[in-house]
């Protein structure tokens, strides 16, 4: 049903080359142990390097599927130090998916790939500030409220 | 609209990804 969504295909294919492994196949047993796989759905997004860079569990309606996607996605940018991607991306789900369940892990990260772009404090307590105003239940407050104020 | 073109070749995937300054998107799955 996920990926039959015009909307989770359409991003899939303009991002990313789409791999599936079978791990029922004994051909998709190297892939298996070589990325500690141990339970599905099991989604990994890979450097061209071969290097796994983010990655999550379970399954997701497209509701959710995509806003993942897109933070998985930034989360890689981030890890291969394309700040700016990674804001871009973080912006694109707080935008368009502002009450999706990852949202406030992209507002925590949207403070840090920003952040690490200026070096300016200001950008990381400002933004990680919005997790208070937008998302006060969130683990993703929490882990930022060392930050808080009081 | 045409479904996803997945692949099973993970080196073919990581050569395209790189040539496309792409990522790959590895969904290891069990047929249910």
């Amino acid at each position: 049903m996920t990926y039959s969504d015009p909307q989770v295909i359409d991003t899939i294919t303009a991002r990313f080359v789409p791999m599936q492994i079978n791990t029922q196949e004994a051909a998709g047993l190297p892939l298996v142990q070589r990325f500690y796989q141990v339970w599905t759905p099991d989604l990994r997004v890979v450097a061209p390097e071969g290097v796994d860079l983010s990655h999550w569990n379970g399954y997701l309606p497209p509701a959710e599927f995509l806003p993942q996607l897109l933070v998985a996605q930034a989360h890689a940018l981030l890890r291969l130090h394309d700040e700016p991607g990674a804001a871009a991306v973080y912006r694109e789900v707080l935008e368009r998916f502002p009450t999706s369940a990852v949202a406030p892990e992209a507002q925590y990260f949207f403070a840090v790939s920003a952040y690490k772009q200026s070096h300016q404090a200001s950008d990381l307590l400002d933004n990680w500030h919005r997790l208070q105003l937008r998302y006060p239940a969130s683990l993703w407050r929490v882990k930022q409220s060392f930050a808080e104020e009081g | 609209m045409a479904p996803i073109q997945w692949t099973d070749d993970f080196e073919t995937a990581c050569h395209q990804a790189g040539q496309d300054h792409k990522l790959v998107l590895l969904d290891f799955f069990s047929p249910t």
